[in-house]
């Protein structure tokens, strides 16, 4: 398309006339093509030249990979001198995929990098058990299957406590942003 | 604005770049909004010259056009066109590399929303999944990236790795 005689042909190229190649398609339209790819894949296609570098910060593609609370999210990021300056899109979808504790850091909240799907990590501190809050019943103990967290572990209490003992050992857990909003 | 039997009758030329022209009805020019705009505006008389389109993109977008224009009334008959329609995109835009992106450029420039996305979706299935060399020796696609660039592009992502 166009006057212009391109210089880049792909190997599968006619020769003598211009080809219009991958490398031709204007910074806009490579961001229109990675609205198609996941986060890790846009990122690593920067590094194939300028247009596809220019592409993979446009604004308007990393707003579709957000999810629509990412200003919320945002909101819960702690200690952030990022606050006070301009983030581009791009720079909230890196910082939501960190680890961000929030509720005095017993919960983690991060973006899944590929679909940025949203995980919530909540420490057996941020649970409660209703009506047994006496800690003759239960204790915290340490678990290498946590590297933050310990469990909570009941002791001695009766049958009809069963269903609270087994909810209070599980360390954390992941809950998709389907099921949780944070 | 026109009666729909009227938009039926009336026709509209276009003029590629390299001159050839093509006489389509209004309601497959509609398809576009770029020409869209210039019917209401009523700047269609003559033929529209259209500087970024050579001929053979044209004849293909017009293929697109005269098909979706067609499906908008199809729409209101049948029950699942949509399989049907999606079948014939599939078919349509299952073409050498070179028209794909001619076809993605052209719908970028006419605004041809459903034809931009069609072809932006067969692009990045191209590209999917292949290393960044891999797509760099096959697509042939110069790096022109100074070395400093290149060293601070590669520490540009490390949150992808964390």
């Amino acid at each position: 398309m166009g006057a212009g005689v391109s210089s880049i042909m792909g190997p599968e190229g006619e020769c003598g006339g211009h080809e219009t190649g991958l490398g031709d398609l204007p910074e806009r339209c490579v961001a229109e093509v990675f609205l198609y790819l996941d986060p890790p894949e846009i990122c690593g296609l920067a590094r194939l030249g300028r247009a596809f570098r220019g592409a993979a910060s446009a604004d308007f593609l990393w707003e579709t990979k957000l999810p629509g609370n990412y200003w919320y999210l945002m909101g819960l990021v702690e200690n952030e001198n990022s606050k006070t300056r301009y983030l581009s899109k791009k720079e909230i979808y890196a910082r939501l995929c960190r680890p961000n504790p929030f509720d005095g850091g017993t919960k983690e909240f991060w973006l899944e990098k590929c679909k940025g799907g949203l995980c919530v990590s909540i420490s057996s501190k941020a649970l409660l058990i209703t009506g047994i809050d006496d800690r003759r019943y239960w204790n915290y103990i340490p678990t290498e299957e946590s590297s933050i967290f310990v469990i909570q572990q009941t002791k001695g209490i009766a049958s009809d406590m069963s269903e609270v003992d087994k909810e209070k050992k599980i360390p954390c857990c992941c809950i998709s942003s389907a099921n949780l909003v944070v | 604005m026109m009666s729909l039997a009227a938009q039926k009758e009336k026709k509209i030329v276009l003029r590629s770049s390299d001159g050839e022209e093509f006489e389509v009805e209004v309601a497959t020019a509609r398809q576009s909004k770029m020409i869209s705009n210039m019917i209401n505006d009523g700047c269609v008389e003559g033929s529209i010259p259209l500087f970024n389109v050579d001929a053979r993109t044209l004849a293909k977008v017009i293929e697109y056009c005269r098909r979706h224009a067609g499906a908008t009334r199809i729409l209101d008959e049948y029950d699942n066109p949509n399989e049907e329609i999606k079948s014939w995109d599939a078919t349509y835009i299952d073409v050498h590399q070179t028209i794909l992106y001619d076809i993605l450029q052209a719908a970028d420039y006419l605004e041809i929303k459903d034809l931009l996305d069609l072809a932006c979706e067969q692009v990045a299935n191209i590209i999917r999944g292949k290393h960044v060399e891999e797509i760099r020796n096959t697509f042939n696609i110069k790096n022109d990236f100074t070395v400093e660039e290149e060293k601070e592009i590669r520490k540009q992502h490390p949150w992808l790795f964390e």
